[in-house]
């Protein structure tokens, strides 16, 4: 996917909740490239143009997933306090 | 690792840098478009859209930049930005930046070169398998410490009176064996003493050597190059003997030769069979205080040692050990402390039973000491402590004075650098920007000073050695460079960089912009201080060189003194060496004749006006005593705390060493084996033990273990030093030596002779070589020098600090010259105008040139005040320092510490630098034109 697919994707999924800088998720895409959780490559898109697309990789799905483990591990807590309330 | 992938990602970055760029660009835009075409699709106008796009998006040139900065060492960069600018600065004043450089390299290389002689001596571990897993054990013990003697060093500590001895016994070293619960090996070696007659391929030349149990190379983990190291299997008693030689030996005696392995070696008389070379740096476990040519098993040492020490119940063993993982060196020294214990205690029983002796009724077992060995044996290494340690000092005062003199001349630079900084702190640069900046160039300025000095002090590594010959013996030590020593030059540099740049950077950068830009005369108050922290720079730079030159005037004076004692014997026109026909099976008569052969034929050679032999030289540091002599129903008693010497001597001694018998009668053919004892006796001798000063016929004796030794005095000989130039003459009985064959014998250490001859002792070594091989070619001649030169030897000390610190006060003499120089040009292109307005007004040239110099000398007497005031405090503080540690003698000779020669001529010498460093722009401010002065500017 490339960064424009990104950021809409972001947008619609979220239903314009999250609504950040886009410019912003370069710097990101950046960070994540360093880390080694991406990968970049420039290829055709289907409308015929020229774009830089990323794709995780095996270290990337790896922090993805231990992310998200995190993540779930976050709110199902602030849930259980929500819940007490 | 991902770190290492997550580095190799960003370097390679790196390199497309602007691809990166292109490619963001690109990617950024792509965005962009796609979004206004987005809002377009969705009705808006595209003007409208492209615009919602943009901002939406954000700051796009702010978020190329942190894109760019995720990849990028921005600090790198910036680092980078301020050499590439610190390089044109000092391009632009190539010849400050030479003498900076210049200075630096030159206190840093020194500092190098000493830190390199202490990393040798004192850090550097040995070149084994993990050395710091090593451990050495020896004995300690107060003074009734069951301790029967053995051979090994020793010493005393003055001040609790314990005392430390090197080496435990053959029985203790197996008892370690048997119940060794903490080390994976333990091993022992002993070092023979004296040096032994090794022959191979009929060439006899002497060489140091060692006897080592089997597991001595397993357990170091010393791998051989070439055949094999010293096993079990060898170690046992009537195993064949064998020898394994380090490389150097291999090297320097066999010149490489590929078949030495399993050549057959006469060492000391005794067939050996050569099986192996060892790996390259490896000299042995002992240190600096004894280099090791070959090494034998344990075993053989019966053989070869003309006079054995394995013998029952000696403590003659160095023992080592390697700690299994995990274990300490505390644990070690529990495990094998009781069964140490135990030996000795047994030890002396069995010695009592047979001998009753009180002074061990009270006897306590010795303490068992354990102490890191990965640098070998150090009983010798901590007699050079102070020594290096001094050394150390003295260059770390001169890079102290090379960093005030840098300072001085960066400051005096910052004042023509005035308007360039004003213009930038107008034009927003920070203040602490400004100090990175400056701090840069000095640090610029002293990584290329300490990567010159580095350079130097490898290039003056084999000179340094040469000339470093403390305590006497020259120093074998490996001087490689080693990153303890990079470490060292680094760390000196960088602090030497940020020490010299930080005050002249804090002091350029407080300036107001405003009245710094507008007035370039330097009347403004920025000057002014700025003068005044250089002149008390050069105070202090002063201050400090006075104290490193009265350092070298009390060194040289010292020196002086010691050349110039009374010997008591004249030292021209003799020479020395020494023969041992002992270590190739001479004993007995036959050893008897052969040292009388070689007199009688050494005074057949025509240049010899005659020749005679001694137990040793003067002044070679050896010595033979019995205790306090006393006179038979004498009122006298001998101070037991004066050493009183004896020299067995051949018969014509005096003679030849043109001493004077004052009474009484040489030794002749009178004094035999078998005659009763006679001695002539100094001065002193007589001084403090006879009633009488004429005791000729009178008698003596000593009570030395093996019974009294009575002697009568045959004659009185003229006071004359013995083994320290230091001392007052000390008491010397002198003994023929045909009387003392006995001893002679049984030390085996052989014999010195000395030749006195008509012109250069050194032109008739040839005739004494030809003669002792038409003697005995398998018996080697040793240590040929002349009396001048052995007495030398003594002095290498304090010559070795006489050179020094001359040398370098020579160099702080320039650099005060520098200083001096730079701050006053400066003061006087500052005063310019100043001058120019007196002048106008009247004031004659040399009524501008007097006032300036004036000036001058106001600064470096002031400097002169604080140094000497400095060096009386300095040599106060480093005399206490050594009080109490090192019962050595004082450093010094015939001066105090606060010797006001010393003082004068050092102040001396300053003010003439200081008058001639003053003068050239003394004499610049009386040639200035009041009319070009005025329009200055």
């Amino acid at each position: 996917m490339h960064g424009y697919g990104i950021a809409q994707n972001i947008q619609q999924t979220s239903e314009d909740v999250l609504q950040v800088e886009e410019g912003s998720l370069y710097p990101a895409l950046q960070r994540m490239q360093i880390k080694g959780w991406l990968t970049s490559e420039w290829q055709m898109t289907e409308l015929n143009r020229k774009a830089r697309f990323y794709k995780l990789t095996k270290d990337g799905r790896e922090q993805l997933e231990a992310e998200m483990k995190k993540f779930s591990r976050v709110t199902g807590a602030i849930w259980r306090v929500l819940e007490k309330v | 690792m991902k770190k290492i992938r997550e580095l190799w990602r960003r370097l390679s970055f790196y390199f497309r840098r602007d691809q990166f760029d292109r490619e963001l660009d690109d990617e950024m835009r792509f965005h962009l478009e796609m979004k206004a075409k987005a809002k377009i699709e969705d009705g808006d106008d595209s003007i409208n859209a492209s615009f919602a796009a943009k901002r939406q998006f954000g700051n796009q040139t702010r978020l190329k930049e942190r894109s760019r900065d995720m990849w990028s060492f921005r600090w790198i960069e910036s680092i980078g930005k301020d050499v590439q600018y610190s390089f044109r600065m000092i391009g632009k004043s190539p010849v400050f930046a030479s003498v900076v450089i210049l200075s630096l390299a030159l206190a840093i290389g020194a500092n190098t070169s000493i830190f390199t002689l202490v990393d040798a001596v004192l850090l550097k571990k040995l070149p084994v398998k993990n050395p710091e897993e090593l451990v050495l054990f020896g004995w300690a013990g107060g003074r009734n410490v069951a301790y029967l003697g053995g051979s090994g060093s020793g010493r005393t500590d003055k001040k609790t009176g314990i005392r430390y001895g090197s080496s435990l016994s053959t029985e203790i070293f197996e008892r370690m064996q048997q119940q060794n619960q903490t080390m994976t090996d333990i091993f022992a070696c002993y070092a023979i003493y004296p040096n032994m007659n090794v022959s191979v391929d009929n060439r006899a030349e002497i060489a140091a050597g060692q006897v080592v149990s089997g597991g001595y190379y397993k357990g170091l983990g010393v791998r051989p190059i070439m055949g094999r190291t010293i096993t079990d299997e060898d170690d046992k008693v009537g195993a064949p003997p064998v020898a394994v030689i380090t490389y150097d030996y291999w090297k320097n005696r066999f010149g490489s030769d590929p078949s030495i392995v399993g050549k057959n070696a006469f060492v000391n008389g005794v067939a050996v069979t050569i099986i192996g070379v060892t790996q390259p740096g490896f000299v042995g476990t002992l240190g600096i205080s004894r280099v090791v040519d070959l090494s034998m098993p344990l075993s053989v040492e019966p053989l070869v040692d003309s006079l054995p020490r394995s013998t029952e119940g000696n403590w003659w063993l160095r023992i080592m050990g390697r700690l299994k993982p995990g274990v300490t060196v505390q644990q070690a020294q529990a495990n094998f402390e009781p069964l140490m214990q135990q030996s000795a205690m047994e030890r002396l029983r069995n010695y009592l039973a047979q001998r009753p002796d009180p002074r061990f009724a009270n006897a306590v077992p010795p303490m068992l000491t354990a102490i890191p060995g990965g640098q070998g044996d150090m009983f010798q290494r901590s007699d050079y402590v102070r020594e290096l340690y001094i050394l150390l000092i003295i260059v770390g005062l001169v890079l102290l004075i090379a960093c005030v003199n840098v300072a001085n001349l960066l400051l005096a630079r910052s004042g023509a650098r005035q308007k360039e900084i004003a213009i930038r702190i107008s034009l927003g640069a920070g203040r602490w920007r400004l100090i990175r900046q400056l701090l840069t160039e000095s640090l610029v300025l002293a990584v290329a000073g300490g990567a010159l000095g580095l350079l130097l002090a490898f290039l003056s590594r084999d000179f340094l050695l040469s000339v470093s010959v403390l305590g006497g013996n020259r120093l074998k030590v490996d001087m490689g460079l080693d990153f303890r020593v990079l470490g060292f030059t680094a760390a000196a540099t960088i602090a030497t960089g940020i020490l010299f740049g930080i005050a002249p950077a804090l002091k350029a950068t407080r300036i107001d912009p405003g009245p710094a830009l507008k007035d370039t005369t330097g009347a403004a108050s920025p000057g002014r201080s700025r003068l005044t922290m250089g002149k008390s720079l050069i105070v202090i730079q002063v201050g400090l060189s006075v104290v490193l030159l009265v350092g070298a005037g009390l060194f040289l004076r010292t020196l002086r003194n010691l050349q110039h004692v009374d010997y008591g014997f004249d030292a021209q026109n003799l020479l020395l060496f020494d023969v041992n026909p002992s270590l190739n099976g001479y004993k007995g008569e036959a050893l008897r004749n052969v040292y009388k052969q070689i007199t009688d034929r050494l005074n057949t050679i025509p240049a010899v006006k005659s020749a005679t032999i001694s137990m040793y030289p003067f002044m070679r540091g050896d010595s033979w005593q019995w205790g306090e002599p006393k006179v038979p129903g004498g009122k006298k008693a001998f101070d037991p705390n004066t050493s009183c010497y004896l020299l067995a001597v051949g018969n014509n001694f005096f003679q030849t060493m043109q001493m004077p018998l004052l009474a009484g009668r040489q030794f002749d053919s009178r004094d035999t084996a078998s005659s009763p004892g006679v001695a002539i006796v100094n001065q002193t001798f007589v001084r403090l033990t006879f009633d009488d000063d004429k005791p000729i016929g009178e008698h003596f004796e000593f009570d030395i273990p093996r019974g009294k030794q009575v002697f009568e005095v045959a004659g009185i000989v003229k006071d004359s030093i013995y083994e320290d130039l230091r001392s007052a003459p000390p008491p010397i009985v002198y003994f023929p030596y045909e009387q003392h064959m006995a001893d002679i014998d049984r030390f085996a250490e052989g014999m010195t002779y000395e030749v006195r001859t008509s012109g250069d002792p050194i032109a008739i070594v040839p005739a004494v070589m030809d003669l002792m091989r038409s003697i005995d070619s398998k018996t080697p001649i040793e240590n040929i020098k002349t009396q001048p030169d052995q007495i030398d030897e003594a002095l290498s000390d304090e010559r070795v600090f006489a050179k020094f610190t001359s040398a370098l006060g020579l160099l702080v003499l320039i650099l005060a010259g520098i200083g001096l120089y730079g701050v006053m040009s400066y003061n006087v292109t500052r005063r310019t105008r100043e001058i120019g307005i007196r002048m106008a007004l009247g004031a004659g040239a040399k009524r501008v040139l007097a006032q300036v110099m004036r000036e001058t000398l106001l600064i470096v007497s002031t400097g002169v005040i604080f140094g000497a005031a400095g060096s009386y405090f300095a040599t106060n503080v480093i005399s206490a320092a050594w009080f109490g540690i090192d019962d050595r003698p004082n450093m010094l000779f015939g001066v105090g510490p606060h010797d006001p020669f010393s003082i004068v001529l050092a102040a001396l010498f300053l003010l003439v630098v200081a008058a001639i460093a003053g003068y050239l722009p003394a004499r610049r401010a009386a040639r200035v034109d009041p009319l070009t002065a005025l329009r200055y500017e």
